[in-house]
């Protein structure tokens, strides 16, 4: 499973690092296109659950069956 | 077997909501559900005055702008003439409640064979947190700056309740986009309520607490405490009334 982040849409909420249950979510130091710190996640701790897909108001986050990360 | 997650194509772009809103959680659930019950390219959807108005921004299907509050009048007639399309009303809690109260209770009254999403978050979000019908007792807004005083301002309006003990309606429901569980809960309403629909049963309802941090003056975050610790609580979640007309 790989996942994309399409990080010039994130408004930098923090629904997504709160309800990732490794916590293994968190902001970048760069702001994005729109001005928000973006997400970014450690792949080494990432367990694939989508709970960030779940949660993300923006459509950040898709998550593509084959590959590794 | 890995399950590909992706936004459904035709809400899949960049919304206009603020920080933390709740709008686009729904509109994505909306849209996946379309997508599992193959109606994602024979929807139409009619879209209330409001935060709801910027939906429009980031989707590419049928739908209407309609006059505030007239979207479920309007769904009324575009179902009675195209029976074959889903119809969604897509509203806030100002345009669906407050303006909007005749339409929407003559629509579930009529017991229309249509699909109306109302985006709850106790106040009128789009013009800068004034007070709804909706509005927690003793919430300050901008125009309850004391808290809501039920005795000037009347009480909170409960509208999946009130129509599933008064009306005929086919299903009535309320979820919440506040954690994973209450999120996946909320898919299987509005796809029980898609499907009530489908199946020709008759009006169907979906409430939806959303979080406001912008009107709340709160973080997303504390938004979503101030969701579960104080909204749930006095607006129950769950079936209201439950398909096969059982009040619940």
């Amino acid at each position: 499973m790989r996942i994309e982040i399409k990080k010039d849409r994130c408004k930098e909420c923090g629904f997504c690092v709160a309800s990732c249950p490794k916590k293994c979510i968190s902001f970048a130091p760069k702001i994005n296109k729109i001005g928000y710190h973006p997400v970014v996640i450690d792949m080494e701790q990432c367990i694939k659950c989508g709970s960030c897909y779940t949660v993300c108001p923006d459509g950040v986050y898709h998550f593509i069956p084959g590959g590794d990360q | 077997m890995e399950k590909e997650r992706k936004v459904p194509h035709f809400v899949d772009n960049p919304s206009n909501f603020c920080p933390g809103c709740g709008h686009g959680i729904v509109s994505r659930l909306v849209a996946e559900c379309l997508e599992e019950l193959g109606q994602d390219r024979n929807v139409i959807y009619t879209i209330g005055i409001g935060c709801s108005s910027n939906m429009s921004a980031g989707m590419k299907a049928d739908r209407l702008h309609c006059c505030h509050g007239r979207a479920s009048a309007v769904a009324s007639g575009m179902k009675r003439v195209n029976p074959q399309n889903v119809i969604i009303s897509y509203q806030g809690d100002g345009d669906a409640y407050s303006i909007g109260m005749g339409e929407s209770m003559g629509t579930a009254y009529r017991n229309e064979k249509i699909t109306m999403i109302t985006i709850n978050n106790t106040n009128y979000g789009m013009t800068g947190g004034q007070m709804s019908a909706t509005t927690m007792p003793g919430q300050k807004t901008t125009t309850t700056v004391y808290g809501r005083d039920c005795s000037v301002t009347g009480n909170p309006f409960k509208f999946p309740e009130l129509v599933a003990s008064q009306f005929d309606v086919a299903y009535a429901a309320r979820g919440s986009v506040d954690s994973v569980g209450n999120i996946n809960r909320l898919k299987g309403y509005i796809k029980d309520a898609l499907e009530a629909q489908i199946a020709g049963e008759g009006y169907s309802v979906v409430e939806v607490l959303i979080p406001c941090p912008t009107n709340w003056g709160m973080t997303p975050l504390e938004s979503l405490d101030h969701i579960r610790n104080n909204i749930i609580p006095y607006y129950t979640l769950g079936v209201k009334k439950a398909r096969g007309g059982k009040s619940v």
